[in-house]
């Protein structure tokens, strides 16, 4: 069985391919962090566990003023650049256990648990319509980083789930240290497939995660499929109807009487 | 073997960078999405009632998703919900009973608490108050409603409500003869303009605000006008931004009304038909005086757009507009107010006022065209305003000054006759003077759910005096270390959201259930069970009220068998399920005002249901979209068209209300120039002592600030970031300066949120309060900035 | 011959963390890399799958071990090889059984 678009050297892909193999034949769940301390994309450690680095955000967002008035050229120009940065469909994709390690931390990062809306690593207008479509609406890559697109249909008010994972710089000068918290997050799970080379099953709930390409696409950091080019997802990969609410009857417990 | 030597330091890399990055293994928790078990929740939050999927596994809440079942939130949360699983788990949670002993607040036991608290009850029965909260379950309020009402033969209850949404009730009450909106939600579905009256849902309420905005998305046109005194996120999104000068709401209102009459846009059919004119008498009341429509557009003719212009700074061109969208009968219109309008020294006169344009144009009883009042607390409906948990009323929209209301209650609580008392209680802020002033009328107050040393207006006035009066004791059940907690003689550590079973009540009539699925932490335990383990101690002393006209215990309670099931007892208090005891006994109040509720299972069964909830002939239960609408609420007969059938005018009729603009009790002068306004943020909820312990939200907004104007800031010399004086006549506080910020104030005017216990706003703001409602104003006063340590110009 | 990386959090008790790394020393298809804190890592090689997992499972009886296993490579031929070739009959199988 041949992964089409992926140079088929038996050793170079099986890597990739054995580590969600190996997962599930050694009934052993991958993990990587189970509360994220944001810190940003970079791995390094979080100082003494509160201290997070605000990004500063993107030269081209200081381009724009209120709206974009006379930068609008340039503006146009910045982006358009940036859309040549993105990888073809057909470009070879190299997966690597080190890419779905890092995947893996810097998702946990920034989420208090799997499925916790994504906190926003960089700077952002506080209160004027928020234009995260300008970056996010199909994902960009700038110079070494990536604005991924959005996983869910375009709500209008993004700031309403997606925090900044920093203060506002007039007010972060003054900000108290982070109260402690046991919370314990669920984990992002790994998925399994029923035969060797079957598609394996989508493993977390489609809820605000219909638009696979945005993780799994061609900007997909570690977690990018060898096929970006077929769109119809759910085809191939189950979703799971407990996990999408669609079973939700089942759900509601009896009262907790004691015996 | 060079390829196996590869891959070994690639897995010795990964690894090793694993150990780096990880954090520690408390942190961690292997899990499996096979072992969560989810279940319903509505969220712990705001009065929006969201409902949560809540993911619990090993015992504890490991995830959140939002609950695509849900009518209110249809599977989205906002940033608080999705983070709403972390607010369980703080690591200062409260988990046992603290008393205060020289100075210090030590541990000790349940039973030596439950004895502290019963012998200062029973010392002094008329002395002692209830100070709760619109976060109190259906349950927990009844319980408390009970015990001090029906036990006690004392009316000092009151909420934090009263703060809140006190100003709304009786703009409802006085207009339509009932509490609560007759609209709901389904209207932002279908409303053509939003109008935004002093709001800022896109933080406070953004399920809400989502619902709407997010149609435009879909390729529909939602106009949505603003009428703010500051800019803020909403305004972003808003095709028209109306600036008015603080408290000049009233003349806006007016000003539309006028235009309406003078060019013959009003509706004149639905008024003939179905309202009443009103405006205030000599003394301020829910009744006033009735007036004829002449008197009622005699009253109005000074509001000339013009002269509103003078008055509110709304140009007189958005006046026009604004006018216009409400002439044409066409446009489906949506109101949307909260504590702008309610916190406000005018604030029953504002809510009237918006009732009072809508009606006046005919915009209500159909889809998408009504006024909605939008609440702050998850029950603030459902607990304070239904079950009446206010120094005046009784459960059922009941009222302890009239006799025969207080025979029904007593009727159907079955205590004697006699037993509740005929005067009102003191309300919040009478409550807090009278606890704050030696010999005052409350020496023992146990407040629950709530944390008015950080929520209360002028604190230093209403709250900490009575902190070094001796014969004064404070009796606090909270989860978190507070402001109040800190202050408190006695703290006892309680269950929250999930770690007990509840019912809520949100804003648009939805009655919602959920059951226990977590353990609380160390001691932490029930409040509905702190109530009946103290009326326990209470019985056991002998202290009157205890017992029921059969001899029975107050809170007495059966099993299957129809055996006693002694739930004052913590080991026993879940052999049975006391929220449905209760709830059902509560029930029966329920259907006194035609806010009738249906049965425990119901709710059980649904993603909450809005009263009233009527079983229909096909044996199903039916919840109620519009109240007062024929064809949707079920009290409405066939052919009336519409029926206010609470009508204070008992002819079937709503009121529309006259009031006239006024002046504040406080406006900015040479010594105090600028306006003060408080309010939320979208990352904390209230005082944040839930939020502040989720990093996710603490991290978004750490602590408080003050939003300025550039050019003030400028003519001051002050620059973004620095910190700067805030100073009112009550008091001075020192906060970093926030310019352009997550709202913009117009020349004149500042902002600082409320939810930081760290810098407290509130001993900085004024207690005058709404004559009506007794609610105070958090959103005007006169205050002055400037450099720490410069003097005062 | 798989190899895994594994990422080991030792427990909090200095006796048990003490036998655990004895343990993890004597043990020759485990070779020990960083330690930092209570977290260490560590690198398995054996003859196959069966092999992997018993190690995995042999640090688990430790009180207080977690073991996440971060890297897993089974690229050889043979044991990959003897995976799927069991495996792949499955839906064989399952086709027969529906024809009959």
């Amino acid at each position: 069985m041949n992964l089409p678009g992926v140079k088929t050297g038996p050793r170079a892909t099986l890597i990739g391919v054995a580590l969600s193999l190996g997962a599930a034949a050694v009934v052993l769940v991958y993990w990587t962090r189970g509360v994220p301390e944001p810190a940003g994309y970079h791995a390094a450690a979080p100082r003494d566990g509160a201290g997070f680095e605000v990004q500063p955000a993107p030269t081209y967002g200081q381009l724009r003023d209120r709206a974009y008035g006379a930068d609008l050229d340039r503006h146009a120009t910045a982006f358009a650049a940036m859309g040549h940065q993105r990888p073809e469909l057909t470009a070879e994709v190299v997966r690597s256990a080190e890419a779905l390690a890092a995947a893996r931390t810097a998702r946990a990062e920034h989420r208090a648990f799997a499925g916790a809306p994504p906190v926003i690593p960089h700077a952002i207008d506080q209160r004027d319509y928020p234009n995260c479509m300008s970056c996010h609406a199909d994902g960009l890559v700038v110079g070494e980083r990536v604005a991924p697109a959005m996983s869910h249909a375009p709500y209008a008010s993004c700031v309403q789930c997606h925090a900044p994972a920093g203060a506002p710089p007039p007010v972060a000068a003054t900000a108290p240290a982070v109260a402690g918290n046991t919370f314990e997050g669920l984990a992002e799970p790994s998925g399994e497939r029923a035969a060797p080379g079957a598609p394996p099953t989508v493993p977390h709930s489609t809820l605000m995660r219909e638009r696979c390409n945005s993780c799994h696409g061609v900007l997909g950091q570690g977690i990018v499929t060898t096929h970006p080019w077929r769109t119809s997802c759910l085809q191939c990969h189950g979703p799971s109807a407990a996990l999408d609410q669609r079973d939700s009857f089942s759900q509601l417990s009896p009262p907790p009487v004691a015996p | 073997m060079e390829r196996r030597e590869f891959i070994k330091m690639s897995a010795m890399a990964a690894a090793a960078a694993a150990v780096e990055a990880g954090p520690a293994r408390s942190q961690l928790k292997v899990l499996q999405n096979a072992g969560v078990k989810w279940n319903k929740a509505p969220c712990r939050f705001c009065g929006t009632g969201c409902h949560v999927q809540v993911g619990v596994d090993g015992g504890r809440v490991v995830a959140v998703a939002g609950d695509r079942d849900a009518p209110v939130n249809k599977g989205l949360l906002c940033v608080k919900g999705y983070h709403v699983g972390l607010a369980l788990y703080g690591k200062d949670r409260l988990t046992r009973p603290l008393l205060k002993q020289d100075g210090k607040q030590v541990p000790i036991s349940w039973d030596r608490a439950l004895d502290i608290v019963a012998e200062r009850i029973a010392a002094a029965p008329d002395r002692f108050g209830i100070y709760g909260s619109g976060q109190w379950t259906i349950p927990e309020g009844y319980a408390n409603q009970k015990l001090i009402k029906g036990g006690l033969g004392n009316n000092h209850i009151d909420p934090n409500a009263r703060l809140c949404m006190a100003s709304a009730v009786t703009g409802f009450l006085s207009t339509y003869g009932v509490d609560e909106p007759a609209s709901c939600y389904d209207d932002l579905d279908a409303a053509d303009v939003i109008i935004a009256w002093g709001n800022n849902p896109a933080e406070m309420h953004p399920i809400l605000f989502s619902r709407f905005i997010d149609r435009r998305a879909r390729g529909e046109r939602v106009v949505l006008i603003d009428i703010g005194t500051r800019r803020t996120r909403t305004t972003s999104f808003a095709q028209h931004y109306l600036e008015f000068k603080p408290h000049s709401d009233l003349a806006i209102a007016n000003g539309i009304a006028h235009i309406l009459l003078r060019e013959g846009k009003y509706d004149r059919e639905f008024v003939e038909k179905h309202c009443g004119f009103r405006t205030e008498g000599e003394k301020p009341s829910l009744f006033g005086e009735a007036m004829d429509f002449e008197s009622y557009e005699r009253q109005l003719a000074e509001y000339t757009p013009e002269r509103v212009q003078e008055l509110s700074g709304v140009p007189v061109e958005q006046l026009r507009m604004l006018a216009g969208l409400f002439a044409d009968r066409k446009r489906r219109i949506t109101s949307l107010w909260c504590m702008g309008a309610n916190q406000h020294t005018r604030g029953t006169a504002m809510n009237r006022l918006i009732h009072g344009v809508h009606l006046l144009s005919g915009h209500f009883g159909k889809p998408g065209d009504g006024p909605q009042s939008l609440t702050g607390q998850p029950s603030a409906c459902g607990t304070a305003r239904e079950v009446g948990t206010l120094a005046h009323a009784l459960p059922g929209g009941r009222i302890v000054k009239n006799a025969e209301h207080r025979k029904q209650c007593e009727a159907l609580w079955n205590v004697p006759e006699g037993r509740i008392a005929a005067k009102p209680g003191f309300h919040t802020v009478k409550m807090w003077e009278a606890f704050s002033t030696e010999g005052g009328g409350i020496d023992t107050l146990w407040v629950q759910v709530t944390n008015p040393a950080q929520s209360l207006p002028n604190v230093r006035k209403l709250f900490q005096p009575s902190r070094k009066l001796a014969d004064k004791f404070l009796i606090v059940s909270d989860v978190y270390p507070t402001e109040t907690t800190r202050h408190a003689d006695l703290v006892l550590p309680s269950a929250m959201w999930v770690e007990k079973n509840g019912i809520f009540g949100n804003s648009e009539r939805r009655t919602q259930q959920w059951f226990k699925m977590v353990e609380p932490p160390g001691e932490a335990r029930d409040d509905c069970w702190q109530v009946i383990a103290v009326a326990k101690r209470l019985h056991d002393l002998g202290v009157p009220g205890m017992l029921d006209r059969d001899g029975r215990f107050l809170f007495h309670m059966e099993d299957a068998a129809g055996k006693e099931v002694p739930v004052w007892d913590w080991r026993r208090y879940y052999d049975i399920n006391v929220d449905e005891r209760l709830f059902s006994e509560y029930r029966g109040f329920s259907r006194l005002k035609h806010k009738d509720l249906a049965p425990y299972d119901e709710y059980v069964k649904s993603r909450g249901l809005r009263w009233p909830v009527v079983k229909g002939d096909d044996g199903i239960w039916h919840e109620t979209r519009y109240r007062f609408v024929e064809g949707e609420d079920p009290y409405v007969e066939k052919g009336e068209g519409f029926s206010f059938y609470h009508s204070t005018s008992k002819n079937g009729r709503a009121q529309i209300w006259y009031h006239p603009h006024a002046t504040p009790p406080e406006v900015p002068d040479a010594e105090y120039p600028f306006w003060l306004c408080t309010g939320r943020v979208l990352e904390h909820w209230h005082t944040g002592s839930m939020t502040m312990r989720v990093a996710a939200l603490r991290r978004a907004m750490p602590n408080a600030y003050v939003e300025m104007h550039r050019e003030d800031a400028r003519a001051l010399g002050l620059r973004n970031g620095e910190m700067v004086r805030l100073e009112t006549r009550r008091g001075a506080l020192d906060l970093p300066l926030w310019l352009d910020g997550r709202g913009a104030p117009p020349r004149g005017s500042v902002f600082v949120p409320f939810f930081d216990e760290q810098l407290l706003i509130n001993e900085l703001t004024l207690d005058a309060h709404d004559p009506v409602s007794k609610q105070p104003d958090y959103k005007k006063c006169a205050a002055r900035v400037r450099k720490p340590g410069a003097k005062a110009t | 011959m798989p190899i895994s990386g594994l990422m080991v959090t030792l427990p909090a008790d200095g006796a048990v963390r003490e036998r655990v790394l004895a343990h993890v020393e004597a043990d020759p298809c485990l070779t020990r890399g960083v330690l930092s804190g209570l977290r260490v890592a560590l690198v398995s090689e054996t003859g196959s799958p069966a092999e992997d997992e018993a190690v995995v499972e042999g640090l688990q009886r430790f009180d207080g071990v977690f073991v996440d296993v971060i890297f897993y490579d089974f690229s050889d031929v043979e044991s990959v090889d003897s995976l799927p070739r069991r495996r792949r009959r499955r839906p064989e199988q399952h086709h027969a059984g529906e024809g009959g």
